[in-house]
């Protein structure tokens, strides 16, 4: 049921572009949340790639190439779930042409970019985002076109999103901060940080999710969610398991092989054989269950480029341990509320942690505790939706950057090319124009293009007055076909002379 | 769309064999003449750019995006070109306000609104057709070369009686043709107890202007993976719409007007076909009517057609 508006005064429209479940990203997870606690403020609706995808009840699911017919001129209220992945194509499409707050859960978008049909002319354009530190690198970049797993953390490619906006939502102090250093101050003077949320689910008791899923009482069991990407560092938390005979591991989520290979890297360490295995991706239930089976939640982060985690914020919502790397986002989280890994000497100083862990499990419960309080606190979903609106509201009348001019279009003109076509009839078609001109001589088909250059060789050189430079010629084929001029008019004074 | 549009488009279709379409503007004669070619506004370039965005998607069922986003197809149509016109023997423009200046196809015949102005040009005599609409009469006024005026004007005559004999839904319509003046005439085509002429129309899928990345073959239009097709409507339906399925997963089906999810119900036939049925199209919509359809991804389904009842 839609929660009911705060009074009866009809709400105002909030059209978000994300995507939402079931496709199987955080961001659609996050988003379906947060609108089902906008919605206590804002007429919502959802536009969304996935027409028939799941929105909260009561939220309407639009298509995104439409949804801009029902925005209130350029004053209406509009959000953007921005992460980076091929997912958010349609959300970056619609942040071009439709400016809103946005939120970037990802400050780096050179993937989102590179797989979202940018092409290699944008991609280098994005370029120019580089600090000056980084220009002599960036230029190498363009000059040679390679690009290097380095070149994410490098060039965030979001000075487009940071223009384009009327605010910029991030989750973190570090990821405000990345930005800053990277675009300066002035371009990010609208970037704010509003916590993560605090999913509003909730999880079961441990022993009946051990229940569920046939991990004895007594086991200590570690769990890992999430897409496996490389940056989540599973090699260090299977060198510090391998230390560790105690622990047991699951891992909540889809590999990405093409990232990390963890099934083959599991299956190449034989003491982990029987204790360690990949669930794949979960449904939401059993996601829960598996967070909330768990003594200790692995989230590891290296090199950081200020994301957020919705996995952690699982492990917060159902009291679990949260182990995270010392850096990033994660080291602005309280130093009880979650154990921090330092990046130097990581997998035995996690094996130490772990170790401990498995030893003392009442300690384990605090900082799960400690955790689930802190995140009630900081991350509570309608606290969030709260800052939202606020934010939302307080950015409705300011400026965004205009979008980049399209070139000029070039005048066009056509004539029908047939035996009767005459250079004068040319030059006076072209006499009206100056500069750059797109001229069409239309013919029937191929078949009587050519007999007409057959008959009249030097064709187009007896046709185009001689001020007129042809700069390029196209021959077309099909409904439209014919000869296709690109040329120069050049000055009408010129011409005189 | 006019409420006489399908009532003008099917005088023009049975006056002028062979006639081929160019409707500009938000469309009239579309999908009352199915091969019309589409241009949905008067200026592309003055568009909001989602909106562009949104237009520059659609292509005619041979390929050409709408008229207004491909300047050489643009300008192979305006120069007469004949492939550009499918080797139509009679080509007509329509516009929805008063015609550019100069770049028009010289034999080509004009429709204009009633209050536009002349375009520039060699002489052309006007023949005004009247048409009912309920119990209001629109104008719409038909440029044509002088030389073929009489031509025209009696072939129109016949089909205005043809249409006021047989075609009108059993009612009593009245048709009537008068030379007025040097250089113009009129048809008039009127019911006599306000009715409107408003056949069911059936659009095959190879008629229909999408933006599904294939064209469609003579099975249909398939649907690519995502499961989801946008149609550009001429005018919003005045009626009921089906949309006409076969494949996996068309039983979860569903319709958009304008973006936004439509009430409709779904009937699986044992012939193999679904049918979305919409009662009514949302009021109040800006721009040109798109329709979506949707299935579950990954999609194995086709669009066989579309229907729009009375």
């Amino acid at each position: 049921m839609r929660p009911e508006p705060e009074s009866s005064v009809p709400l105002d429209r909030l059209t978000a572009f994300t995507p939402l479940p079931p496709e199987r990203n955080g961001i659609a997870d996050y988003a379906a949340m947060l609108l089902g606690a906008l919605a206590r403020h804002y007429d919502c609706e959802a536009a969304c790639e996935d027409w028939l995808a799941d929105a909260p009840p009561g939220i309407a699911v639009v298509d995104p190439a439409l949804a801009h017919r029902a925005i209130a001129g350029g004053d209406g209220r509009v959000l953007h779930q921005l992460g980076n992945n091929p997912g958010h194509g349609f959300v970056l499409e619609a942040l071009r042409r439709v400016p809103g707050v946005t939120t970037l859960h990802d400050p780096g978008l050179l993937h989102l970019r590179q797989t979202a049909g940018a092409t290699r002319d944008t991609l280098l354009a994005g370029l120019r985002d580089a600090p000056p530190a980084f220009a002599r690198y960036a230029r190498g970049v363009a000059a040679e076109d390679r690009w290097s797993r380095a070149d994410h953390l490098l060039f965030d490619m979001a000075g487009e999103v940071l223009a384009r906006s009327r605010a910029v939502v991030v989750h973190s102090r570090f990821a405000r901060n990345r930005l800053r250093a990277l675009h300066g101050e002035a371009a990010t003077a609208h970037v704010e940080v509003i916590p993560h949320l605090l999913p509003p689910f909730a999880a079961p008791p441990r022993e009946e999710a051990r229940a569920r899923l046939g991990v004895p009482p007594d086991a200590f069991l570690v769990c890992t969610a999430g897409f496996a990407t490389s940056a989540k560092r599973f090699d260090w938390l299977i060198e510090a398991l391998e230390a560790v005979p105690a622990a047991h591991w699951v891992h909540a989520g889809a590999e990405r092989p093409e990232e990390f290979p963890l099934s083959a890297a599991i299956a190449e360490r034989p003491a982990l054989r029987g204790r360690a295995r990949v669930a794949g991706y979960l449904s939401e239930a059993a996601l829960t269950d598996h967070v909330a089976a768990a003594d200790a939640l692995v989230n590891l982060r290296f090199p950081s480029a200020g994301e957020s985690s919705g996995s952690l914020a699982r492990g917060f919502a159902a009291g679990v341990c949260c182990v995270v790397s010392d850096t990033g986002a994660y080291a602005e989280l309280p130093r009880d509320a979650v154990l921090r890994v330092p990046l130097a000497g990581a997998a035995p100083a996690l094996a130490e942690a772990l170790a401990a862990l498995a030893a003392e499990p009442a300690r384990a419960r605090a900082i799960g505790e400690a955790g689930r309080r802190f995140a009630s606190t900081e991350m509570a979903l309608p606290a969030v939706a709260l800052r939202y609106r606020a934010l939302i509201e307080a950015s409705r009348g300011r400026p965004v950057a205009s979008r980049p001019a399209a070139p000029a279009k070039p005048v066009a003109l056509a004539l029908a090319l047939g035996p009767g076509l005459t250079a004068a009839a040319v030059a006076r078609a072209l006499g009206g124009v100056e500069g750059p001109c797109r001229l069409l001589l239309a013919a029937p088909d191929l078949v009587s293009l050519a007999d007409l250059s057959l008959e009249r060789p030097g064709l187009l050189d007896g046709l185009l007055p001689p001020w007129a430079a042809l700069r390029a010629i196209r021959v077309l084929d099909g409904p439209c076909a014919g000869l296709l001029l690109d040329v120069d008019a050049g000055q009408r004074g010129a011409r005189a002379a | 769309m006019s409420p006489a549009s399908p009532l003008l488009a099917a005088l023009l279709r049975a006056a002028l064999p062979g006639l081929r379409t160019l409707d500009l503007g938000p469309p009239t004669l579309f999908p009352w003449l199915p091969d019309a070619l589409c241009g949905a506004v008067a200026d592309a370039d003055a568009l909001p750019p989602a909106e562009a965005a949104l237009l520059r998607r659609f292509r005619h069922p041979d390929g050409r995006p709408l008229v207004g986003f491909d300047p050489a197809a643009d300008a192979a149509l305006l120069a007469g070109a004949p492939a550009a016109w499918g080797d139509a023997p009679e080509r007509l423009v329509r516009f929805a306000a008063t015609p550019p200046p100069s770049g028009l196809p010289a034999d080509a015949l004009l429709l204009l609104p009633t209050d536009a102005d002349l375009p520039s040009g060699p002489p052309r005599a006007r023949i005004l057709l009247l048409l009912g609409a309920g119990e209001a009469v629109e104008r719409h006024d038909l440029l044509v070369p002088p030389a073929r005026l009489d031509a025209i004007h009696a072939a129109l005559r016949r089909a205005a009686e043809a249409l006021a004999g047989g075609a009108a839904q059993g009612g009593r319509w009245s048709a009537r043709a008068l030379a007025i003046a040097d250089g113009m005439a009129s048809v008039a085509l009127l019911p006599e107890e306000g009715q409107t002429h408003r056949p069911p129309l059936s659009i095959p899928a190879a008629a229909l202007i999408h933006d599904a990345p294939a064209p469609a073959g003579r099975d249909g239009l398939e649907l690519p993976g995502t499961g989801r097709v946008r149609l550009l409507l001429g005018a919003p339906p005045a009626g009921r719409l089906r949309a006409v399925l076969r494949g996996e997963g068309t039983h979860r089906a569903a319709l958009f007007g304008d973006g936004r999810r439509l009430p409709a119900t779904v009937v699986e036939h044992r012939s193999g076909e679904t049918i979305l049925e919409a009662e009514r199209w949302p009021p109040g919509g800006a721009g040109v009517p798109v329709l979506g359809v949707a299935v579950p991804a990954p999609a194995h389904a086709v669009l066989l057609r579309l229907e729009l009842l009375p």
